[in-house]
């Protein structure tokens, strides 16, 4: 008895998937790229906000539990009035999205099983420098059909930048950055970007580093920077990392700039407003 | 054999000299004069900030924790007459960092600031009573060890439960701190929180050694030579408690060291367990602190955790001596 009820259990999954997946190859044929998509899905909290600040509500199927975060998502109003999901591939396969977007380095499996159940993933680079994000706003909007609004998003960030580094001394102070993981960036780099233009040094540039590589406690109370960025996402909430933001030496280290971390972790408007945070500590 | 003192004193020589060397060991290359000058002052350079707040922390930690790890293994191999008991390996340090990881992310440290040691505290003593319950004196090498093996994996399992459940996501990545230890980036902040329950509970181990002597020779001859072995029990219990947890719930757990000590000293200063304890911890303070310094030729980002480089010596080491055990069990 207990034999049959297992077997049928099988078949019945195994009709799921199957006819899940005949679903999903409809929704492609069904709906050419040049149609306006209407149940989109993101992966990735960076897509998420590009998602949430590009389309309608109505258009989005769900963007990640971490948009309604507000230690690390700057949307978290606007994800309040779209579904969410948790980054699983049967949240994608139940929802036949006609969009899904998410990051580079979004859960490989998940992409992989999705690749394999013929799900189209349009996946997102992280940002290296300003002009990646004006680029990956002007993709997401034509994915989404909205280039008036992405035109338009990319020229907003655009004027708050130049506004942050309008007056820039000649004598700039060299601010040292100091990521969670004890990491910092350098040239070649978003942040480092950010940092130049608020009108600061960035003191790992100075140190030869380019790219994001670690930066350790001892090198940076070695160099003594002016100001200090050593922010963490939860920093109410214990933790080692956390803990290390708060390292005694660092009260010693450069004035601290309070940073929230949420603005630095995606490209978009997070980036105008990071700009703007630091060119006010410096005046 | 060389005179118990000799040992000691040659030990005791090597830790401080290591000590020193571990001070000027790091990423930054420091100006000796010029930091040492600087340490008592107001608004030390960089320098004397380096020295003061980060390599004293980490160099009094390793030799702290070393001497604790070190001086219970001896304590615990001496009260279970059984030459593989130590914190690592029984679960005692892994029960220590269960109790010290609840205390932490859960906000009890927000609440008293002694949580967190307290906690370690009371997971090691959890863990010692537990241990010594399923395989205490009574049960031969293989029921310690496999007790240990059980104690073990149900704290990893806990802790991973609990970091996976933190209210910070970030706890999860941390298990690598929590399950192998490390004394990067502590501050002085630590070692005022290890270092009272550390003291105490070493000089509460220092106190059995007469009793563990006496003890080596049989329990009724313990007992006839008016030792209460009741009494020795849970001063080692509490002992072990108080100094381990307190270590890991600063370091984390880092392995075999308590085991591995002994052993290399036993046959310099002979088999009684009383005298090996001085010993002991003075080698686990040698021993550790090397570790900790070899750890730092690597490069920053690449920096090994303690418990990696003590599991590298002691997992060899610990597979011999049970080789050897059961052949003489056999």
């Amino acid at each position: 008895m207990a034999e049959i009820g297992k077997t049928t259990e099988v078949q019945r999954h195994g009709g799921v998937v199957i006819l899940l997946l005949s679903l999903c190859l409809c929704a492609s044929v069904v709906n050419p790229s040049f149609a306006k998509p209407q149940r989109i899905i993101s992966l990735n909290l960076c897509t998420d906000q590009l998602v949430l600040l590009l389309a309608e509500p109505e258009r989005i199927a769900s963007v990640t539990w971490m948009a309604r975060d507000p230690a690390i998502s700057l949307m978290v109003d606007q994800a309040m009035s779209v579904p969410i999901n948790y980054g699983r591939a049967e949240e994608v396969l139940r929802a036949q999205p006609d969009l899904v977007l998410a990051g580079r380095y979004t859960y490989a499996p998940t992409l992989a099983v999705l690749k394999r159940l013929n799900v189209t993933v349009t996946l997102f680079d992280l940002p290296n420098s300003i002009a990646d994000v004006r680029a990956q706003i002007a993709t997401a909007a034509a994915l989404l059909d909205e280039p008036e609004r992405g035109a338009a998003l990319i020229a907003d960030i655009d004027r708050r930048i130049a506004r942050a580094g309008a007056d820039v001394p000649a004598q700039r102070q060299v601010l040292g950055l100091r990521a969670p993981g004890g990491g910092t960036a350098g040239a070649g780099t978003l942040a480092h970007e950010v940092l130049l233009a608020a009108g600061y040094d960035n003191l790992a540039d100075r140190l030869g580093i380019s790219g994001f590589a670690a930066l350790p406690l001892e090198r940076l109370v070695m160099a003594m920077p002016d100001r200090l960025v050593a922010e963490t996402a939860y920093g109410g909430l214990a933790s080692l990392t956390t803990g290390m933001a708060n390292h005694p030496v660092l009260d010693h280290v450069g004035r601290r700039i309070r940073l929230p971390s949420r603005l630095m972790m995606c490209a978009g408007p997070g980036i105008a407003a990071a700009a703007e945070h630091l060119a006010d500590a410096r005046r | 054999m060389m005179p118990r003192h000799g040992v000691s004193l040659v030990l005791g020589a090597a830790a401080l000299l290591l000590g020193l060397v571990s001070l000027s060991t790091g990423v930054a290359p420091l100006p000796m004069g010029e930091a040492v000058a600087g340490i008592f002052e107001r608004e030390p350079g960089p320098a004397a900030l380096i020295l003061r707040e980060l390599r004293l922390p980490r160099a009094l930690l390793a030799l702290l924790v070393g001497a604790t790890l070190g001086l219970s293994g001896a304590v615990l191999q001496g009260l279970m007459r059984n030459p593989l008991a130590e914190p690592g390996v029984t679960g005692i340090s892994g029960m220590a960092a269960l109790g010290a990881v609840l205390a932490f992310y859960f906000g009890l440290a927000n609440v008293l600031p002694y949580a967190v040691p307290l906690g370690g505290i009371a997971g090691a003593f959890l863990g010692a009573w537990l241990l010594y319950r399923l395989g205490g004196p009574a049960g031969d090498v293989q029921t310690l060890i496999l007790a240990g093996v059980a104690i073990s994996s149900f704290a990893a399992a806990a802790t991973a439960m609990a970091l996976n459940l933190a209210p910070n996501p970030y706890a999860v990545i941390e298990i690598v701190f929590w399950l192998l230890g490390s004394v990067a980036d502590r501050s002085l902040r630590d070692v005022a929180l290890a270092l009272p329950p550390i003291v105490v509970g070493v000089a509460v181990l220092a106190t059995t050694a007469r009793a563990l002597d006496a003890l080596s020779l049989g329990a009724d001859v313990a007992r006839s030579l008016g030792h209460d072995l009741a009494a020795t029990r849970r001063r080692v219990i509490v002992g072990t408690a108080l100094s381990v947890g307190a270590a890991v719930s600063v370091a984390g757990s880092i392995g075999f060291v308590g085991l591995v000590v002994p052993h290399l000293l036993r046959p310099l200063v002979g088999a009684e367990p009383g005298r090996l304890l001085l010993p002991s911890a003075l080698g686990g303070a040698v021993l550790l602190t090397l570790a900790d310094i070899v750890t730092r030729l690597l490069p920053p980002d690449r920096e090994l955790k303690l418990g990696v480089m003590t599991a590298l010596i002691g997992a060899p080491f610990f597979l011999v001596l049970a080789l050897r055990q059961g052949r003489l069990a056999a």
